[in-house]
């Protein structure tokens, strides 16, 4: 934390960004901004958009309206700049089949003025990867290790992950998020990367998106997003249709005579709305971030309100 | 039994849609020559038009098969043994043989109908002329009896108006007569004469039977109506050779996993020998061709290699299938060995373009160069044994090489899919122009090494034959040789961003070809085939330079080193062609003015051709790096890597 | 040292460190002066953001319960015994909260409770006596 990189302008800074794939729209009037030395968590289901979005973060694919600007320069118009300054893990670990391992760090060196031959090294090893081994007989956690590689190695100020822990295994993924955390403790990195695992999400991010249908539902400090959704489950007192509710409440359900709801904004208000509809409140708790994802996707989906959210824990320990 | 008769069914229910062009296509052909034939009034014509025939269908034919290849592997990347059929409970063995029986009974099938119906027409012909010739003897005769019947009268006459009494005179006469009649019988009535041809020799053969209008290419064989079926035996080595490369193709797969995915790229490999063959105009789809008296290579040629090249295809689809469905063997790792590795990364690239250079070289490069070599052996040997019969054979087997390098390559970069090498490199920090440059420079340094060392590889075979064998003939070169690289570079980024479109013209000038010859009162069908694909091809470089340009525009893709050379290649082909092609108008019968203006006009816009690559290849790079249609559509389905 | 995480409870991540981090200092499994671990070290062990165990650590200082020296890590304040005492006392008080609330709603009442109380730890000192 202490050498930060210094960098004047916005790392990724999206603006209206508009995408149309034939007659679907990708990403419908994106803005987003991603701010210096902090990590962004983009998250979403599957088919929302994240990796499309990452993409014209890339420079690989042009907007239909609106604009990308990384560190003040479009990545399309003038990748050599923009790109130099990224290091990129995709989502599909596209790497060269028939390359081997010292073969991709040999070829990818010259584009990267910052090459760090020693880092990569370093890295190389503590991922355990055979230098002469082909990279189409790697394993899946190995070719993710091996696209981290080459992109931490020329100490890049932003590093743009897609999916970096998907289809990995407890361990693999552990040393990849402890790279990962390492490098932005150490140097002060900027990291933005997208999951659709939530538990690591939360862990790991500072600022949190969220995309679904190609929109963006929210995008604030992960802080900021925990604070303004309650969850409250109440009982009424005539047992008939659902109560109406503002639009704050959200995922509305009942599951044994009790009424569950997600509410954003205020904890006060909540509890005034609820006393007004004449509502005893059972319980009040904060719900975790897979919860408030759930609930934005599903609104009407049983899973989505657990029945008691202290209940079964997911613990992490060291 | 039963389960191959299954799997053949099978096959014909997945690739009876895509036989259809083809087949179409052939028909047409075939009518269009046959009414051709019907209507000849002299043999020789209709000869002419029975071999245009034959050499068109053959052609479709070599097209089918590989579209054959392409509809077999339902388009995905093993084509010897698709994904889906490897769970079924078939051995390999069955699997690769069921395959090759079938493409055996497609083109048996589909070369039985057309020899058929060419053995109808050309009897009609046959009969036709044989009742012409008969008649024009009678003809003749009569003629002769009445030419002696007035000498005699005249003898006679004579002799009445100068009565002499000396028998020598009239022993004179007698022998006079008896020498004239005997002159008159020495010169029989022949069928060439009906047909203009004078006599040769005074063999006493039939009548109708003494010069024939045409050798058959063997003169073993004599002048029959079931000599149609006959003709089949060239083409019997060609299904033979189709099937080997049909097995090839997908023996691709032993080598590198490549995306076959799409029709048009069986088609494509098509056009590359059809736009050598129109630029060289030679009729170079008999590969072999026995022309000296040796029955011994008739007979190896004509029926055992046919049997071995299916024997060899058979084997190489089974080998193929195995691969597909076991993973790795002997002949991966053997390819492994064989590779030669060009830049060590082991040292490192001192510069982003060197970095460039090796990727280039081991994506394709090394295939190209590796291709060129094996192809000119394979295609060398094969007119050694044919003897050279026709004039400048060295050099063409360069013409299809290289076609097919470049359209495989064009097909790789603009059609690429998200599952291709270069779906890593977009995302290093490259501008458009740099791999621009980049691909300019690797393309055209590994097209003229290929042709280089093709070139070179045909001569020293051909050398060390003629050495060996026969020091009386020197090979001669076919200015084609020039044209081929050349063919190949411009084929390359041309047809990338213009594929379908290019595709299509060749299609529509061939059919409008085929109709224009059913209903056009001249039989020269080469001519309308020429200015079919005249018309077309013009009318195709100027709209394609047209849209390259517009589109490179609004893109910001004319770089000033691009613009500069591709103005100065197509100044370049103008200012040598141009001058040539008005001499040699000038001088075949100076008509009116537009006969030399108008071709001028057509050809003109095809000096825009060479400098089309440098226009479209920025642009096919920049549409594969911001979203070619098949990583959108892989995006969309989200496709994970194999 | 052990400390969890749990993301599905809600509570904030920051806010279960410095309570964790409280209950050691108050049970004293982490005595005055003791080291804890770098920033770095915690946040890769916890595969959570550095920026989180920072915070943490910030708050506890700013509570008294830390001393952070330039260059040299973060320790234990000797400040932290009345404040342990009070965390102690804090950390029995929400567990008798709960205790009398599970009470009330099953029905015993409060003399029962006691008894029930007495019972438990009488059994508790047999059974530390037997070990004994």
């Amino acid at each position: 934390m202490n050498d930060q990189i210094r960098t004047e302008e916005t790392p990724v800074r999206v603006f209206a960004l508009t995408r149309r794939f034939g007659k679907k729209t990708a990403l419908d009037d994106v803005s987003l901004d991603v701010r210096p030395g902090r990590v962004f968590g983009l998250v979403g289901e599957n088919g929302a958009g994240k990796t499309t979005l990452m993409r014209h973060v890339m420079g690989l694919l042009r907007p239909n309206a609106g604009s990308v600007f990384v560190f003040g320069q479009n990545p399309v118009t003038q990748p050599e700049e923009a790109l130099r300054r990224i290091g990129y893990l995709s989502e599909n670990r596209d790497l060269p089949n028939w390359m081997r391992v010292r073969e991709t760090l040999a070829f990818t060196k010259p584009f990267f003025p910052d090459w760090d031959d020693r880092f990569a090294e370093e890295l190389r090893e503590m991922f355990g990867l055979d230098p002469t081994e082909k990279v189409k007989s790697l394993s899946r956690g190995q070719r993710a290790q091996l696209g981290l590689t080459l992109a931490l190695a020329h100490r890049p100020p932003l590093l743009v992950l897609d999916e970096p822990s998907s289809g990995l295994d407890p361990v693999v993924r552990r040393d990849i998020l402890t790279a990962i955390i390492r490098t932005v403790a150490d140097e002060g990195r900027t990291v933005f990367l997208s999951s659709h695992l939530l538990d690591e999400v939360e862990c790991v991010a500072d600022d949190v998106a969220l995309l679904h249908n190609g929109r963006v539902l929210f995008s604030a400090p992960l802080e900021d997003v925990k604070a303004r959704y309650h969850f409250f489950t109440f009982r009424l007192k005539d047992n008939d249709g659902p109560p109406l509710l503002p639009k704050e409440a959200i995922a509305i359900r009942r599951i044994a005579g009790e009424w569950t709801m997600m509410w954003i904004g205020d904890k006060e208000a909540a509890r005034a709305l609820l006393a007004e509809k004449q509502a005893t409140i059972v319980e009040e708790s904060d719900p975790s971030l897979e919860d408030i994802f759930i609930s934005h996707i599903r609104p009407g989906d049983p899973a989505a309100i657990p029945m008691s959210a202290k209940s079964d824990a997911k613990r992490r320990s060291c | 039994m039963n389960r191959t008769c299954t799997l053949l069914l099978h096959h014909w229910r997945r690739t009876r849609l895509w036989l259809l062009p083809p087949l179409f296509i052939s028909a047409l052909w075939t009518v269009s020559n046959g009414s051709n034939i019907w209507r000849s009034k002299s043999l020789d014509g209709a000869w002419n038009a029975m071999q245009v025939s034959v050499i068109g269908n053959v052609f479709v034919l070599a097209a089918g098969a590989l579209i054959l290849v392409v509809a077999m592997g339902s388009g995905e990347a093993n084509s010897a043994f698709p994904r889906y059929a490897q769970t079924l409970p078939v051995s390999n063995r069955r699997w690769s043989l069921s395959c090759v029986l079938y493409s055996l009974i497609i083109f048996s099938i589909f070369a039985a109908a057309i020899t058929l119906s060419n053995w109808y027409v050309w009897n009609h012909a046959v009969e036709v002329d044989r009742v012409g010739v008969a008649a024009a003897e009678q003809r003749y005769f009569a003629e002769q009896e009445k030419t002696r019947q007035e000498q005699i009268q005249a003898e006679a006459i004579k002799q009445q108006e100068n009565p002499v009494e000396e028998p020598p005179t009239s022993d004179v006469s007698m022998q006079e007569l008896r020498r004239r009649s005997q002159q008159a019988a020495r010169t029989p009535f022949t069928a060439g004469m009906s047909r203009g041809i004078r006599p040769t020799g005074n063999r006493t053969v039939p009548r109708w039977e003494q010069s024939p209008p045409r050798q058959m290419g063997r003169r073993l064989e004599k002048y029959q109506n079931w000599a149609v079926f006959d003709w089949w035996r060239q083409p019997l080595l060609l299904i033979s050779m189709a099937l080997f490369c049909q097995s090839l193709f997908a023996a691709l797969t032993l080598i590198q996993r490549v995306p076959i995915r799409v029709f048009a790229i069986a088609v494509a490999l098509v056009l590359a020998p059809a736009a050598g063959s129109f630029l060289s105009y030679s009729s170079n789809f008999q590969p072999v061709n026995c022309s000296g008296p040796d029955p011994v290579r008739f007979i190896f040629i004509q029926y055992v290699w046919p049997f071995l090249l299916v024997s060899c295809a058979a084997l190489i689809m089974y080998t193929s299938a195995r691969r597909e469905r076991h993973g790795d063997g002997w002949f991966r790792r053997t390819a492994e060995v064989l590779t030669w590795q060009v830049g060590n990364p082991r040292l490192g690239f001192s510069s982003p373009a060197r970095a460039l250079a090796w990727y280039d070289w081991m994506t394709f490069g090394r295939y190209l160069i590796y291709g060129a070599a094996g192809a000119a052996i394979a295609f060398t040997l094969i007119n050694v044994f044919n003897e050279f019969s026709r004039p400048g054979i060295t050099g063409v087997p360069i013409l299809p090489i290289c076609g097919l390098a470049g359209l495989y390559l064009a097909y790789r970069l603009y059609y690429g899919d998200i599952q291709d090498n270069d779906a890593y490199l977009v995302t290093l920090p490259v501008t458009v122009e740099r791999l621009t440059k980049s691909r300019l420079v690797t393309t055209t340094k590994f097209v003229a090494a290929a042709s280089v060392i093709a070139i070179l590889l045909e001569t020293f075979i051909v050398l060390g034959y003629f050495t060996l064998y026969d020091d009386s003939y020197w090979p001669r070169t076919s200015p084609s040789i020039l044209l081929a690289p050349l063919c190949a570079w411009v084929l390359i980024w041309l047809i990338g961003p213009l594929f379908y479109p290019a595709i299509a013209t060749w299609f529509l000038a061939l059919v409008i070809a085929a109709f224009a010859q059913l209903f056009l009162p001249w039989s020269d069908f080469e001519a309308i085939t020429g200015v079919a694909y005249l018309c077309l091809a013009s009318a195709f470089a100027v709209g394609a330079t047209i849209w390259l340009v517009r589109r490179a525009k609004r893109r910001n893709l004319l770089f000033k080193w691009n613009r500069r050379l591709a103005v100065s290649a197509c100044l370049a082909t103008a200012v040598i062609a141009m001058p040539a092609l008005w001499f040699e108008l000038n001088k075949s019968a100076g008509p009116s003015w537009y006969v030399v203006v108008l071709p001028l006009c057509l050809i003109l816009p095809l000096c825009l051709i060479p400098a089309t690559p440098f226009l479209a290849l920025p642009l096919a790079i920049d549409r594969y790096r911001h979203g070619a249609p098949g990583r959108v559509r892989a995006l969309q389905k989200g496709e994970l890597p194999q | 040292m052990l400390m969890h995480i749990s993301t599905r409870n809600g509570v904030p991540i920051y806010v279960q460190l410095i309570s964790q981090i409280k209950h050691l200092i108050a049970s004293g499994r982490l005595s005055t002066g003791s080291e804890l671990p770098p920033i770095r070290t915690l946040a890769e062990q916890l595969l959570i953001n550095p920026n989180t165990v920072a915070r943490a650590y910030r708050e506890l200082e700013s509570l008294g319960l830390l001393t952070t020296r330039r260059g040299a890590g973060t320790y234990v304040s000797d400040k932290g015994s009345p404040l342990a005492r009070a965390e102690r006392v804090r950390i029995l008080s929400d567990q008798l909260d709960a205790l009398l609330a599970e009470a009330s709603s099953l029905g015993v009442d409060y003399e029962q409770l006691l008894e029930l109380l007495n019972k438990r730890r009488a059994a508790m000192t047999q059974r530390s006596g037997l070990n004994e």
